[in-house]
């Protein structure tokens, strides 16, 4: 199996969930490689992705898993080749497990730019932290969802929580503009972070020692 | 002001205006820059085949190139006109009006107001006699080209019949011209090229045409169609398209002749393709494209000669889990080789008419036990839904066949129970059209029928058709009467086209976005009679499409009229020549 990094800019961003596993799947099939299928009446090609992120959000860290028993070295060259050029392959994983991704990407890290400067530790020391949910058009309290906030330069760095339990980028990029003033920010999902914070090879490397 | 990104956040499904798809031509600007528009969503545009052509054959030309520009949804184009970002192409994301030529695929009447929005989108002016040398050269061509006067003056110029050669010819001679006055008179000399400035109708004193200015058009013809470009590879929607699938066409025209059919006389004459160079072009596609399904398309496939040898071909060639669709499949050459080889979910059969006596009336050469034993091989098959469509309103018509359809229904419902392996109950879903007479068709002088024949029409299929198990389904009558109306339209109607695209129409597909009554005020401001153009026309006068030659014969037309009158059947061509005006250029002979 196949667990591949990749970047969805360029445009691809506006790609939706749906439309990205349908690309894969055509992407499989212009590479001419093996590739599993489920055993239903209706088979369908055995791929894993990561969460959905928000339609327009710009990544250079997404993750879908490829149930393949294709073992050449140019799986990365090969994928490129017959993609986007908005969906590129950043890097490959091997792994003889079926990686839950979307279960285990716990914390995503954003790059933030045009949100005006602001004291972080200020944020970070607060109790509460309301951003407005746009989906439940309420108010919410989300500041056990912001593990780290910290500036370079002018840009911005949040490491906020995702997947079950997460804090959309725009929600909180929205709050900061609010607050501290800003101009037309840009948000790029820049990394993601497994379980309790492993890299994606610390997490591939754990799951590949675990017996079944 | 928004930015492109920032709007795309806030619209409907914002990779429709991305492009950057997977397989999109890789061009740059060359000397003529071509953009091939479809007036309808990209979903709908992604799904055309035609375009793809025309797309292939100007990007063969040495120093051309062309891009795609599809219409945007209206929440997209009013982001657009509110923030001043002009209609792009997909390809180069370059303005329309930067473009040397505009083309538009004229694929359905319901269309027209569409190209509007999208010339007024692009900032180009709608009427050819307002736009300068700057502006691009406004082209259309496709199906509906055959009668462009209701939209001769949004055009400078259209390309009437197969594009294939006219297309490259006219690319060749934009590179070689230098202004547009030049462009235009030398582009007449192109066959199938007509210029509606250099060529218009003389009108009498009552408004009837009686004759017209300029040159004659002939259609143009791709006789070889097995050596024609057609493009190996398809750019991959990044929105599912209607279609999301691999095309090959194997043959253009139809052998049936049915009466009402304007494809079936406007792509006369037959050409098919052989068996190797489908293979090779169908394994192509899958391969560069990712696609689980190559459709098989043409007019009636099941007429395809080497259909069989096809599908052998096909599945020894193409990767094991590609499927085959096989789309407008005859019910008397519906058996289970090509059953088989189709996915079994539902199974579409048109036999038109209820009776005998109406489809005899319009050359449809099919017999109720032509559905008997159709139905009997499908049910065998596991088949348990079938679509049957109908048209409702073709000369002659009498309640009779309309309570007929009934008795179709009642004969399949019949051979299914008589199936011992049935699984699952029979569902019939029954489609009712308005029948829409259309120009170069033996019933292009037919009356398009009135709202209260229709409403006594519908009742009788209330009456007669609602039965457990079967849905029925009809088009609504005022869409098919606006199709009828600009069907056989003259010059007169570009004005209320305009007015119509004006008073905020546009999309007029679709039915969210039809409205009837902006239409009808058009009408009204511009003094223009819905009625003269439904009503029955007089085989003495002229017609606004005549000055186009499309091969087929007036006389053959006419001929076909008078035995459509008469109950008789012509049948096909695989019967023997009828004489329709193509003998010299028809390969059957």
């Amino acid at each position: 199996m196949k667990l591949i990094k990749y970047s969805k800019t360029n445009g691809a961003e506006f790609i939706p969930h749906l439309d990205t596993l349908r690309h894969f799947i055509k992407t499989v099939r212009r590479m001419d490689i093996p590739i599993n299928y489920s055993n239903g009446f209706h088979p369908h090609m055995l791929v894993y992705m990561s969460s959905p992120i928000a339609l327009g959000l710009k990544s250079t860290s997404e993750y879908c898993l490829f149930d393949t028993d294709y073992n050449g070295e140019d799986f990365q060259e090969l994928f490129n080749k017959n993609s986007l050029k908005g969906i590129r392959c950043l890097e490959v994983f091997d792994t003889n497990k079926k990686l839950n991704v979307a279960n285990d990407i716990t914390f995503a890290v954003y790059e933030i730019n045009g949100v005006n400067l602001f004291d972080v530790n200020e944020v970070i020391s607060r109790e509460s932290f309301e951003v407005f949910d746009k989906r439940a058009n309420t108010l919410k309290d989300v500041r056990d969802r912001i593990k780290d906030l910290h500036f370079e330069g002018e840009t911005l760095y949040a490491t906020l929580c995702f997947g079950n339990y997460t804090l959309r980028p725009d929600y909180l990029v929205e709050a900061l503009v609010k607050t501290y003033g800003g101009n037309h920010p840009t948000v790029l999902k820049k990394d993601v972070l497994f379980l309790d914070g492993l890299t994606a090879k610390e997490y591939v490397e754990l799951k590949n020692s675990e017996k079944v | 002001m928004k930015t492109l990104d920032e709007i795309l956040l806030t619209v409907e499904r914002p990779s429709r205006y991305i492009g950057g798809e997977c397989g999109e031509p890789n061009i740059k600007p060359e000397k003529f820059n071509y953009c091939v528009c479809f007036p309808d969503v990209y979903e709908v545009a992604m799904s055309n085949l035609g375009i793809r052509i025309v797309q292939e054959v100007i990007n063969k030309v040495d120093g051309a190139m062309a891009d795609r520009c599809y219409a945007p949804w209206p929440d997209f184009g009013k982001e657009l006109k509110e923030n001043n970002i002009p209609l792009y192409s997909l390809g180069l994301r370059m303005p329309l009006k930067e473009f040397d030529m505009v083309g538009f695929s004229l694929q359905y009447e319901l269309s027209y107001t569409t190209i509007l929005y999208m010339l007024d989108l692009a900032g180009i002016p709608l009427l050819s006699k307002d736009r300068s040398e700057n502006d691009p050269i406004i082209q259309g061509g496709g199906p509906c080209a055959v009668n462009p006067e209701p939209i001769a003056d949004f055009f400078d110029l259209f390309v009437i019949g197969d594009g294939e050669d006219s297309m490259r010819e006219l690319a060749e001679l934009k590179l070689k011209t230098t202004n547009k006055a030049e462009f235009l008179q030398k582009a007449t000399e192109i066959k199938g090229v007509y210029v509606p400035s250099l060529t218009y109708p003389i009108y009498n004193d009552k408004g009837e045409i009686i004759g017209f200015e300029g040159k004659k058009v002939e259609k143009a013809f791709c006789l070889d169609l097995e050596n024609a470009v057609f493009p190996h590879t398809q750019t991959v929607g990044n929105v599912e398209a209607v279609h999301d699938r691999a095309v090959i066409e194997v043959m253009r025209g139809c052998y049936r002749g049915c009466r009402f059919c304007q494809a079936g006389f406007i792509y006369r004459p037959v050409r098919s393709k052989s068996v190797e160079n489908l293979t090779k072009t169908a394994c192509d596609l899958i391969r560069s494209t990712g696609f689980e399904t190559v459709s098989i398309n043409s007019l009636s496939t099941s007429d395809y000669k080497d259909l069989k040898p096809l599908l052998t071909s096909l599945k020894e060639n193409l990767p094991s889990n590609t499927s085959v669709s096989l789309p407008s499949l005859r019910i008397d050459s519906f058996d289970d080789f090509y059953a088989e080889t189709a996915r079994k979910n539902s199974l579409t059969f048109a036999p038109e008419a209820g009776t005998q006596r109406l489809r005899d009336v319009i050359n449809k050469d099919i017999t109720e036990q032509d559905i008997i034993t159709g139905a009997e091989k499908a049910f065998k098959l596991g088949y348990s839904l079938i679509k049957l469509y109908f048209m409702m309103g073709l000369p002659t018509e009498t309640d009779e066949d309309i309570k007929g359809i009934r008795k179709i229904i009642e004969v399949i419902k019949s051979v299914y129970a008589q199936n011992p392996n049935r699984l699952r109950k029979l569902r019939i879903n029954v489609s009712l059209s308005t029948f829409v007479p259309k120009p170069f068709t033996p019933f292009q002088w037919e009356e398009f029928l009135s709202s209260e024949s229709v409403k006594h029409k519908l009742e009788v299929v209330k009456l007669s058709l609602f039965a457990k198990g079967v849905t029925v389904s009809w088009n609504d009558y005022a869409v098919s009467e606006l199709e009828a109306i600009l069907a056989r339209g003259d010059r007169k109607l570009s004005k209320v086209i305009l007015s119509a695209y004006k008073h905020g129409c546009y999309f007029d597909s679709w039915g969210e976005f039809f409205n009837v009554d902006k239409w009808d005020n058009s009408f009204i401001e511009n003094n223009v009679e819905k009625q003269t153009y439904k009503a029955v026309i007089d085989t003495n006068l002229v017609l606004p499409w005549e000055f186009i030659d499309i091969g087929v014969s007036k006389k053959f037309l006419l001929k076909e009229k008078r035995l459509a009158e008469d109950g008789k059947v012509t049948g096909g061509c695989q019967t023997g020549c009828k004489g329709c005006g193509l003998e010299g250029r028809c390969t059957l002979l």
